[in-house]
């Protein structure tokens, strides 16, 4: 995300300037909520699990820096809590067929459940990665895990295709949705046992984008 | 400048005054500068953002008491952040981002987080929920059409709007902080989502 939130959190570090936009948002009211509405923004695409690695991983410094961890928390309920004020607005004809339903599907029904958040994982294609080691991915039992398959230039357009594969070659999970922007999110439908497993992420024409190694722990 | 120095009655009427010839006009003012202080105090990673602000406008004060000349109190403002912002320096960090991705937060903590919010929303009146919900409805790329379209219903300019949104979303998450037991956003944990304390 380009905007004026990264500008101020991390590329300015010229001093004079700094100093000018600190003296603008000390001055105008206008600038200063847009930039407070740009990291409201950030921290619910943090939420949603839709901002870039190394975006997180700022917003979160900052967060931490700051003492403010706990927001992300509430942007997650928030955003739970808006998911269960659309639910509520179904047509009332469907309501009262629910009604009727209610007894088998109690627990589908419990709209105002937190949604659960993946435990995600930022991999880098091998091209990137360097003499880096392996990164590991664990897995958690109750939540799902999600790779954050970051691009090397351009993102694609159109649908991509992730395969995840073990060193022989078999398929063990495989998607396909819409390309994301600075890089393409796949959640795991299951957990997948100890062991080493590519990623390719492929277009839907077929051709392969980049190839993502990773091993899985406990 | 004598260092016995200390806010009085008269001080603070002085400061007002130069904010503002009406006085209710002037800590409107006040307010909102104080509100823009402790933002950019925030963002630059200050450890205690309300009590630099404190100092910052106790300053201007002083200032403005021993009879100082200030043509602009933004630039002025701006002076003494910077001199605060360094005298804790040594208490602030400038960022490096972290080399992988740190964990969300917990389902337990969302789940704190979700109840604190149904508790918070409860009490407030139907239109400042709903406008709550729905300016932050969507992802990215729907929000900007579902402001667009909020603020055509409501009849409000779209700044209108965003200073409203942001103003219910501070009070929410202050009302959070207070029901799960964190008065302020520098008291509670800071520990770091990899592990380290």
């Amino acid at each position: 995300m380009n905007d004026l939130f990264r500008q101020y959190m991390l590329t300015l570090h010229d001093d004079d300037e700094r100093n000018q936009l600190r003296e603008r948002l000390i001055a105008d009211q206008e600038l200063s909520d847009q930039l407070k509405d740009q990291e409201d923004n950030w921290i619910d695409s943090y939420a949603a699990g839709q901002l870039p690695p190394e975006d997180a991983a700022l917003l979160h410094e900052h967060l931490a820096a700051t003492g403010q961890l706990d927001r992300l928390a509430t942007a997650v309920a928030l955003a739970s809590a808006k998911s269960a004020k659309r639910r509520s607005a179904m047509p009332f004809a469907i309501g009262i067929a629910a009604v009727f339903l209610i007894g088998l599907a109690i627990p589908i029904l419990r709209t105002r459940e937190p949604e659960r958040v993946a435990v995600t994982f930022a991999l880098h294609p091998g091209t990137l990665r360097g003499a880096a080691e392996i990164p590991k991915v664990t897995m958690t039992p109750d939540r799902p895990t999600a790779l954050q398959l970051t691009y090397q230039d351009t993102a694609p357009t159109g649908d991509c295709v992730v395969a995840i594969k073990t060193a022989d070659s078999v398929i063990k999970d495989e998607s396909r949705k819409p390309c994301g922007n600075g890089f393409h999110t796949h959640t795991m439908t299951a957990p997948l046992p100890p062991g080493r497993y590519t990623a390719d992420l492929s277009t839907t024409g077929g051709e392969l984008l980049h190839t993502y190694l990773f091993d899985v722990s406990k | 400048m004598s260092p016995k120095w200390a806010l009085t009655a008269e001080s603070f009427d002085r400061l007002l005054a130069a904010l503002h010839p009406d006085r209710a006009e002037a800590a409107v003012r006040y307010e909102a500068l104080h509100e823009r202080l402790v933002r950019v105090f925030r963002w630059e990673h200050a450890v205690d953002p309300e009590s630099l602000a404190d100092d910052a406008l106790t300053r201007l004060a002083r200032r403005l008491d021993e009879g100082e000349s200030v043509l602009s109190i933004p630039a002025f403002l701006n002076g003494i952040a910077r001199n605060l912002l360094k005298e804790e320096g040594a208490r602030r960090q400038r960022l490096q981002p972290l080399t992988d991705v740190p964990a969300p937060p917990s389902e337990s903590e969302v789940e704190h987080h979700h109840a604190a919010l149904e508790t918070c929303l409860a009490t407030w009146e139907p239109a400042k929920r709903d406008l709550l919900l729905a300016y932050y409805q969507g992802d990215q790329s729907a929000r900007i059409l579902n402001r667009q379209k909020l603020a055509t219903d409501l009849g409000l300019e779209l700044n209108a709007l965003r200073n409203r949104a942001l103003r219910l979303r501070e009070r929410l998450e202050t009302c959070i902080r207070k029901q799960i037991g964190r008065d302020t956003p520098s008291s509670n944990s800071t520990t770091d989502r990899k592990g380290k304390p």
